[in-house]
């Protein structure tokens, strides 16, 4: 059982959610280069906080009056409030946070949504028409839009990720994360830290404990991040409905 | 409007050819295999069923049936050469000039064709002097006399004007001809950025995705067969296939396999086939690979001591592969400083994900004027066979008020 009445079903990779303002379901993908695919279907007007996310996406819909959307996901330095609307249906994916949109300027897309035209069947990225896609052709897409250079993977982004050392210096490190992604090394890890937190107290451990074992100096730290990234403090997340963490594992 | 020179009908193929072809299908020797042996490559099984079919049930007089259907003409070159073309009325829009590539013909076109007059172009599908019912010169080919025969054929039916659309060797004429009368293109539309152009990119400068696609097209080059049997051993290439119709398949049907999404038709695959045999154009159909003999020196193009040294070395790769614009238009620069000159034409590329490379539009911007670049979400190399009406839609779309 997930919070406030919101059914979970875990799988290997996959989650369900069927809330009281409709469904959300994710499952994650085989490709390096995608973090999770994901589908909505909205019953009831509602909105809904995301926390801040270091991750690029597409997503694509039919909103409530019929019209198609399909829209670049810029990543987030804060949450952020999603309308959802009653009748809407949306899908897309979330990429790795080593995978990049090229041609953009990074730090102008921090927590844009910036929308791509679109007739429902095609839409337009970066001077390319694409077919609009279903959630199982996404991970085609993407690569598709690798090998047009329209997104970009970086290795060594992926080796800090994944905690490696890799042969920069601290400067240098900082500048090529922040010309990567637009946030830096400290940014990022504070991101992970967050989302790792999330998961301790959801296994349930206590806020002080959480805290150190997800690497935050002490409880209070955690507790700002959360304000600062969740848009609410850990207890409130955790005693509240849907939990700006639900979207993604 | 219509003063083609000398327009006759299409000759049909003599039913002795036919016949003849069905005494060998009737004698075909399938090579020995182990039970066990590794079988790396396309499976000759899958042609058992196939042979059987082509021997009984395939008609080839119902393909003339079609081309004859949709219509069809024959033309004297300057030189005495008979060219083959379908040709039908459409309408009032820009007419259209259809261009197929190697292993096939202009019945690529044939489900194409109906969908482009429907929507108001009249259609020209030549076929490639060489291939099919076009006899190969007795001179060098190169694809500036291919360009230049259907040139003349277009302005003979009247055409002053039209757009050329194109894939594989298409795609290469296509351009040529829109290089060298750009007042008569009035539009390209290819479905491949011609493959040779990766030639042109320089591993040193170009983008990253660049970079990846010329290591996508070295890797296709090392595993295909063809190549170097086109290109560098023609005419035993040739013997063999000339004289076992049944190898002809497997050497084509292993390509169209490759290329595809999914299956093409049978009765397709052996439409190109039989017209490639009947016609006897194994050895003619190739020519383009090997000539004109000045082209495929290539040492001229691994000369590039003048430009190669005014590049500056950049201490990481990875970071100039990131937003670094400014290095790409230099790069621009030293192409045109040695590369083919680029094309001021309005053009449109429809790339299909199964053919066997995909440029990224990087690429396509050096050499083409692009306003309108696609990737569909399915088919192949033989995109017209496959996926006609994703590919009409793309063409008609572009070509409105052209």
């Amino acid at each position: 059982m997930g919070q406030g009445g919101v059914l979970v079903e875990q799988g290997i990779g996959r989650s369900c959610h069927h809330g009281p303002v409709g469904e959300y379901g994710y499952r994650e993908s085989a490709s390096p280069h995608i973090g999770l695919l994901w589908w909505a279907e909205v019953d009831e007007d509602a909105d809904y906080v995301d926390v801040a996310n270091e991750f690029w996406g597409l997503a694509f819909g039919v909103l409530a009056d019929g019209r198609p959307s399909a829209t670049l996901i810029g990543p987030s330095l804060a949450p952020r409030e999603l309308h959802l609307r009653a009748g809407e249906r949306s899908w897309g994916v979330e990429l790795a946070a080593h995978v990049f949109v090229r041609q953009s300027s990074k730090q102008q897309l921090l927590g844009q949504m910036l929308p791509l035209e679109t007739n429902g069947r095609w839409f337009e990225l970066a001077g390319v028409r694409l077919a609009v896609p279903e959630v199982d052709t996404l991970e085609g897409l993407v690569a598709t839009l690798l090998r047009q250079g329209i997104l970009a993977a970086d290795e060594n982004m992926a080796a800090v990720l994944a905690g490696q050392t890799v042969a920069y210096s601290r400067r240098s490190l900082h500048r090529h994360t922040v010309q990567a992604s637009g946030m830096s090394p400290k940014q990022l890890e504070q991101l992970q830290r967050a989302r790792t937190a999330y998961a301790l107290l959801q296994d349930g451990r206590s806020l002080a404990a959480a805290a150190v074992e997800a690497g935050f100096a002490d409880q209070a730290h955690m507790t700002r991040a959360f304000t600062a990234l969740a848009g609410s403090s850990p207890a409130r997340i955790l005693s509240a409905g849907p939990s700006p963490f639900d979207s993604r594992p | 409007m219509t003063t083609v020179l000398a327009p006759t009908s299409a000759p049909a193929i003599a039913q002795e050819s036919i016949d003849d072809l069905h005494r060998r299908l009737d004698q075909v020797r399938w090579p020995q295999q182990a039970a066990g042996a590794a079988v790396p490559g396309f499976d000759v099984q899958r042609l058992r069923p196939l042979v059987q079919h082509w021997r009984h049930r395939f008609d080839w007089r119902h393909v003339e049936t079609r081309l004859e259907a949709l219509g069809q003409l024959c033309t004297i070159t300057g030189d005495g050469r008979r060219l083959h073309a379908l040709h039908a009325r459409g309408g009032e829009r820009v007419p259209v000039l259809l261009i197929h590539g190697w292993p096939d013909s202009p019945l690529r076109f044939l489900d194409l064709v109906p969908l482009l007059t429907a929507a108001g172009h009249d259609v020209v599908a030549p076929a490639i002097p060489g291939f099919g019912l076009s006899q190969e010169p007795q001179g060098e080919i190169s694809r500036e006399l291919v360009a230049q025969d259907f040139h003349t054929l277009m302005t003979g039916l009247g055409y002053r004007r039209y757009a050329v659309h194109g894939g594989d060797w298409g795609s290469a004429i296509a351009s040529c001809l829109a290089g060298l009368h750009p007042q008569a293109v009035a539009a390209l539309h290819l479905t491949d950025v011609p493959f040779d152009l990766a030639n042109t990119i320089d591993e040193a400068s170009a983008s990253q995705e660049e970079v990846a696609y010329l290591r996508s097209i070295k890797t296709f080059a090392e595993g295909q067969m063809y190549l170097p049997a086109n290109c560098a051993q023609p005419d035993v290439t040739a013997l063999a296939l000339s004289d076992s119709p049944v190898g002809l398949l497997a050497w084509t049907a292993h390509l169209y396999d490759q290329w595809s999404d999914s299956q093409i038709a049978d009765d397709d695959l052996l439409a190109s086939v039989s017209l490639m045999w009947l016609t006897g154009s194994v050895r003619s159909s190739m020519r383009l690979y090997s000539e004109p003999t000045s082209a495929w020196d290539t040492s001229s193009w691994e000369d590039t001591s003048s430009w190669e040294g005014s590049q500056e070395e950049t201490t990481s790769g990875h970071d100039s592969s990131w937003g670094s614009e400014g290095a790409q238009d230099e790069d621009a620069d030293d192409v045109e400083s040695w590369g083919p000159n680029r094309i001021e034409t309005p053009t449109a590329f429809a790339l299909f994900p199964a053919d066997l490379g995909m440029a990224p539009r990087a690429l396509a911007d050096r050499h083409f004027a692009v306003e309108r670049f696609t990737v569909m979400p399915r088919g192949g190399h033989f995109a017209a066979l496959e996926e006609p009406a994703l590919l009409a839609d793309d063409l008609v779309a572009f070509l409105a008020g052209r």
